[in-house]
């Protein structure tokens, strides 16, 4: 099996790390770059397709070269074998319609050139951007078949088909079990979970790891870089220009102050403003 | 049905002393070995009072499996030994160096998450030259049986596992001991809780307070009146950059006087006597809690069933014999054993032959005899028969008793009496060898300590705040099967994460309102539990770990 | 739409009104796999009109978030006709299984148009039949019958659920009609907007006014900031539709007017069995589960009503009754109480209302936390609330530090008190005293 596996750095959201101007604006450049969070569970799923099939994983990313940091984290907490960047100026500012066209470049190229490609794994929505739009969007361009929302996954590797469960929302959720055939692009779910019920798979996990420790200290070594000459594109439909949306302006989000100071209340008194602040919620009369 | 499971030919539940002993032995003998720990890394669930002993006399010794085990993953060599009869303010000190070096090789201060994940590492680099390794994160739950016997165990987190040889070296708690029937739950006083503080000391100020050079190391124990008439203990032991702090009581006794395990803790801590160690300064890295077996009651005589054999606490392979408190060197002797017991029966169609083989192997080698000395079984019936007791607290209590204590004559006779193994093993199992006769020591002989101990130790609900959990939200592994204050309102007090009149521990008293009637009744919160066993054998439970890497996490143990 | 009077000729964008690429243009040294794919079939100058709404169905039924974004779509059209004096239509697109019913459901929820295609194989989503389909609808493709109710090129807006499935098939959709969109939106509005990036006005330094712009606001940043998102045309190729999936709950559905005008067009096209690679062989509902998130009140019970659990209980759901949409939930001293709950609200004392750390972590616009002590782990659960009123008669609970008003008295006397405020539509108690005219405090 080999599988790759899409992932993107972004800001570091956690708690202590992001940092606002004055104006409550993000900034960028005070933030560290982290992996999006995730893309974990695609590398996690491509994790669990090398440990129960064996095979060939890798990374990729498409962004600034600082990204090939990324994809060293990738190499070092799921084993990845080698990684693929896509990088190039000509590539700022692409929206999801120009990533996808960028990303499915990088992948037709590698499945031509490099290997036949199995799976290509991708996370559900980044934590900056936070469409959700670039995997199937991606696929589309590539025209593979898709299963996304994946918390489960089952291949067999000789019927050269994948079993999936999808979790689908509705007014009811509900969980779909799919059937699709190799190769097959894959979107994982938040709730995606690894399942490794051996011993012997456990034991190949930390095999893996151990083995790993080294090839992601060299990553350098591991790591191709690809610019939009190496992949055929054409500025028009990559980037800025190639970018269908653009965004007209941005607010922060007011947080809840969590710094509060209780008005002291005596109901014998009345009750207050606390009924001027909950009756805006009452029932319609009658209800 | 077992065709369809992964077979190994050992499976070794548990990663602490015990089963890294058996594992290692095991891959010595090219035995292909798989070795399952429910914690997150091992160490993580494990506490000890702290000392490991290599026994002169022992067929194995850590270092034996282990090299380089002193080096890299034990703390300070105890080297000063003393106990404290304390009365009030008035202390009355024993050294005990004589008792200590008794039959001993050497001996370590450790902690355990330390020391226990050095061992899993160096295990697994063994077992997986013989093709298993050591899992973390795995929970083994119960026994695989076939036809009625046993042949693998059961996993929460893997399929079944089927194995030649399966030792349980599970801890106190052995799930696979009480599901082979060999162990059980059901007698306090079969039972000592241990409570432990670590408490950050800089290794200067160690070398400096306890006067001792930096690869030196000092243990103090503590008995007297410090804990009111609750029979027990203190002890404290120097490690690198820290202290071991704790208290050991028996369960039976803990639970007679409704005390409060981190109070007696308290009790130890504030006391006068350690005002010169602290120097007001006071650190809890972390706060800990385990059930101990009284191996002189349950050191099992044939400890397997079947392919399973049992070592280490899981065996109550555990010696708490007044001063001496040894546990872990006899967890790597049957461990050790174990493993050489199956080397030798490999291949035999008999599922018991290596049990058996084992068994003999704890006998030879004088194993058993100090788990269960024959002495002990010749004095216990007399040692702890009330009228007894009674009747030595009356002399004891009387001026003729402080007359006999107190002459300059029976100063010498006692620190010989304290130093003397023999006498020491069959120092009563009652209040008068923990708290009466040590009092009147103190009274007649001590020395008023005159230090003022200002230190405040964390609350319980600072404790609980500052151990890890990684909760199993809506999974929770113990059950209460019967709330009422008769069953299991014992808990309340006995569990050392609980207390009463506290609502964020594990076990809760409550006045319970329904039709205009009131009944107390108890309640469980698991998410504090430290997994120590204590209500599984003081209140009517469903007791179960919690799942692999779930539960509290100990970073000092 | 913008205007692009100085646009060169671009070799990828002809100017064929099918939207089919023109290949025979000279090689400027790439060999160009973008022009060498299907998607790239831009648009210059092209006709776009109505807003098209895809309606997503579970179950034979119209989703909730469909209804919303109807109703939306409706509003947003009404004014359009009132800013620009054009009429144009709300258009209602699905498909699925015998779906015909749910075409006139949507005229019912405002669209003018329905079309609807009918496929057994298409009771559940897939992503590449429902894509193809929805492009074949969107370009006017398809028999005569299926298209002769419209005269332009593409929708000149769409919306989507963002929903699992919804988003996936806006962005496949979205990419095959060679447009853009903005994902998870919770607002959207039309109106001018004054573009200045040269990418789109084609020159910099150049100010350009685009009309008819829908400004698609959504929160993004992991939640830190709101976005405006717009999908502009750029001078030498056209992005339209403009593109948006709608958060569910985000906009009130019209009430279902039966009688209401509107034309139900059934689309045909042929859907070749390549479609189906991927096949579902089966599917499960969930258990719905206790959902306290996105309520507007949570009214939360804590060990406070110890003295009479029931009652408590009780007294705390009548005043989630009282609310428009409020839910009941509880501490963890609660759910490992030993407390006999009577079989009528036992059922409230369970996990699945937990909050707290190891619980759900709310935060409603009114958090009311009746007897409730306030350790760390809850308040982790409720500290996002926007106003938090407490109830205790202790005033040293923690609780009291992070609520906003704290009422100094017994829940069991209290929250009927509230409870009939909030059902009288009262906003002030006067104080018995007060009441009575005993006292003159003017």
């Amino acid at each position: 099996m080999r599988s790759i596996v899409l992932t993107k750095g972004v800001p570091d959201f956690s708690e202590g790390a992001v940092s606002f101007d004055e104006d409550g604006h993000l900034e960028r450049g005070k933030t560290p770059t982290v992996m999006n969070p995730n893309d974990e569970f695609a590398l996690q799923a491509a994790l669990q397709t090398k440990i129960r099939h064996g095979g060939h994983v890798t990374g990729m990313s498409m962004g600034p070269p600082g990204y090939a940091d990324v994809l060293q984290d990738a190499m070092a907490s799921v084993y990845t074998d080698d990684s693929y960047l896509l990088s190039d100026r000509e590539l700022a500012a692409s929206d999801t319609w120009a990533t996808a066209i960028t990303l499915s470049a990088g992948l037709e190229k590698y499945d031509e050139e490099v290997a036949d490609v199995d799976i290509v794994f991708a996370g559900f929505k980044t934590a900056d951007g936070e469409t959700g739009q670039t995997g199937p969007q991606t696929c589309w361009a590539l025209d593979w078949p898709i299963v996304t929302h994946v918390i489960a996954l089952d291949i067999d590797p000789d019927e050269r088909i994948l079993r999936a469960k999808r979790l689908v929302e509705g007014d009811v959720d509900e969980v779909e079990t799919v059937e699709a055939p190799l190769p097959c692009f894959v979107v994982t779910d938040p709730e995606f979970e690894p399942t490794y019920r051996t011993a012997s798979h456990r034991l190949t996990h930390k095999e893996l790891r151990a083995k790993t420790e080294e090839r992601a200290a060299e990553h350098d070594d591991h790591l191709t870089t690809w610019d939009h000459t190496d992949l055929n594109l054409d500025p028009d439909y990559i980037g800025l220009d190639g970018s269908p949306t653009i965004v007209s302006s941005v607010d922060p989000i007011p947080k809840a102050s969590s710094d509060r100071e209780a008005t002291m209340i005596d109901p014998e008194d009345g009750m207050g403003d606390v009924l001027e602040e909950i009756q805006p919620y009452a029932a319609e009369a009658g209800e | 049905m077992t065709d369809d499971y992964e077979h190994y030919e050992a499976v070794v539940v548990g990663c602490g002393p015990g089963g890294a002993a058996a594992a290692a032995r095991l891959a010595d003998h090219g035995v292909e070995t798989l070795v399952l720990e429910r914690g997150t890394e091992a160490g993580s669930k494990n506490v000890s009072g702290g000392l490991l002993y290599a026994e002169d006399s022992a067929p194995y010794t850590l270092e034996d499996l282990f090299d380089g085990v002193r080096e890299e993953a034990t703390e300070r060599p105890v080297t000063d030994y003393y106990i404290h009869n304390v009365a009030g303010n008035s202390v009355k000190t024993y050294d005990l160096g004589d008792l200590h070096e008794h039959d001993t090789e050497w001996c370590d201060a450790v902690l355990r998450r330390e020391m226990d994940s050095w061992l899993e590492r160096r295990v697994h680099e063994k077992t997986s030259e013989t093709g298993g390794g050591v899992l973390t994160n795995v929970r083994v739950n119960g026994l695989l049986r076939e036809d009625g016997e046993i042949v693998g165990v059961t996993c929460d987190e893997l399929d079944p596992i089927t194995a030649d040889l399966i030792v349980a070296a599970d801890g106190v708690n052995s799930e696979l001991a009480r599901d082979a029937g060999l162990m059980d739950w059901e007698e306090p006083d079969e039972w000592f809780q241990g409570v432990k503080a670590v408490v950050d000391m800089d290794p200067d100020a160690i070398d400096d307070r306890f006067d001792i050079d930096p690869d030196e190391g000092a243990a103090h124990l503590f008995s007297g009146d410090l804990f009111e008439d609750v029979r027990g203990g203190g002890f404290l032991y120097t490690n690198e950059d820290s202290l071991s702090i704790g208290t050991v009581f028996h369960l039976d006794s803990l639970v007679e006087q409704e005390a409060e395990p981190h109070e007696l803790l308290d009790a130890l801590l504030t006391h006068p006597l350690l005002a010169g160690w602290f120097k007001n300064e006071y650190r809890e890295r972390e706060y800990a809690a385990k059930l101990v077996p009284d191996s002189k009651k349950v050191a099992h005589r044939e400890p397997y069933r079947d392919r399973l054999v049992l070592v280490g606490d899981a065996a109550g392979q555990m010696q708490a014999q007044g001063p001496i408190i040894k546990g872990m060197n006899h967890a790597v002797t049957a461990g050790a054993l174990a493993a050489d017991a199956f080397a030798v029966t490999r291949g035999n169609t008999d599922p018991e032959a290596a049990g058996r083989r084992y068994t003999k192997l704890l006998e030879d080698s004088g194993t058993m005899d100090k788990l269960r000395p024959r002495r002990y079984e010749l004095t216990r019936t007399v040692g702890e028969h009330d009228a007894v007791t009674n009747a030595v607290e009356r002399v004891l209590d009387s001026r003729l008793g402080s007359l006999a204590v107190g002459n300059p004559i029976a100063d010498r006779l006692l620190q010989r009496a304290y130093n003397s193994p023999f006498l020491v093993s069959m120092l009563p199992d009652t209040k008068t060898g923990y708290v009466s006769l040590p009092t009147l020591i103190a009274e007649e002989h001590g020395k008023t300590v005159y230090w003022e101990n200002e230190i405040e130790p964390p609350t319980l609900a600072e404790r609980i705040g500052d151990l890890t959990y990684d909760t199993d939200v809506g999974n929770p592994h113990i059950e209460l099967r019967d709330a009422s204050a008769a069953a299991s309102g014992a808990a309340v007090s006995a569990c050392p994460v609980s207390a009463r009149d506290f609502g964020g521990g594990c076990y809760r008293s409550e006045a319970v309102k329904t039709n205009g009637t009131e009944e107390t009744l108890v309640s469980l919160d698991t998410q504090p539990c430290v997994e120590c066993g204590t209500c599984a054998v003081v209140a009517d439970t469903e007791w179960e770990h919690p799942r692999g890497g779930k539960g509290v996490e100990y970073r000092e143990g | 739409m913008t205007t692009n009077d100085d646009s060169e000729t671009d070799p990828d964008e002809a100017e064929s009104d099918d939207g089919e690429m023109n290949e025979t243009e000279p090689d400027d040294g790439l060999s160009h796999p973008t022009r060498d794919k299907k998607h790239v079939r831009a648009l210059t100058d092209g006709d776009y009109a109505d807003m098209w709404v895809f309606c997503e169905t579970q179950g034979g039924e119209l989703l909730e978030v469909s209804k919303e974004m109807l109703g939306k779509a409706r509003e947003l059209m009404d004014g359009f006709e009132d800013d620009y004096g054009d009429e144009e239509d709300v258009v209602a697109f699905l498909m699925g299984d015998d779906c015909e019913g749910l075409a006139e459901e949507c005229i019912a929820y405002g669209a003018d148009v329905a079309v609807y295609h009918d496929d057994e194989r298409l009771e559940r989503f897939l992503h590449k039949p429902y894509t193809e389909i929805a492009a074949h609808i969107a370009r006017g493709e398809g028999t005569v019958e299926s298209t002769d109710w419209r005269e332009y090129d593409k929708p000149r807006y769409i919306l989507f659920p963002a929903t699992n499935n919804g988003r996936d098939l806006s962005a496949k959709v979205q990419a095959e009609l060679d447009s853009g969109l903005a994902s998870d939106c919770s607002d959207l509005f039309i109106e001018e907007n004054e573009v200045s990036n040269p990418v789109k006005t084609g020159e910099p330094g150049v100010k350009k006014t685009v009309e008819k712009v829908l400004h698609m606001k959504r929160p993004d940043f992991s939640g830190f900031e709101y976005s405006t998102i717009l999908c502009l045309d750029n001078p030498d190729r056209d992005f339209h539709p403009q593109g948006a999936s709608v958060i569910p709950g985000s906009f009130e559905p019209l009430e279902p007017d039966y009688d209401r005008e509107g034309l139900v067009v059934e689309h045909e096209m042929d859907l070749p069995d390549d479609w189906f690679r991927v096949e579902i062989s089966d599917y499960d509902r969930l258990e719905a589960g206790i959902d306290l998130t996105g309520h507007d009140v949570i009214v939360c019970l804590g060990r406070g009503i110890a003295d009479d659990p029931t009652a408590g209980m009780e007294l705390g759901l009548d005043l989630v009754d009282a609310f428009e949409d409020a839910e009941l939930g509880i501490t963890r001293g609660i759910v490992t109480s030993s407390y006999q709950f009577e079989g009528h609200v036992e059922a409230y004392s369970k996990e699945e209302r937990q909050i707290g750390e190891t619980g759900q972590v709310v935060a409603p616009d009114i958090y009311i936390a009746a007897g409730v002590s306030g350790a760390v782990q809850h308040k982790v659960g409720m500290d996002e609330s926007d106003t938090v009123v407490a109830i205790n008669t202790d005033t040293d609970a923690r609780i009291r530090d992070f609520s906003d008003y704290f009422i100094e008295g017994d829940l069991f006397e209290v929250l009927p008190r509230l409870t009939t405020a909030v059902e009288a539509g009262e906003t002030s108690l006067e104080a018995e005293a007060v009441a009575d005219g005993g006292e003159d405090d003017d």
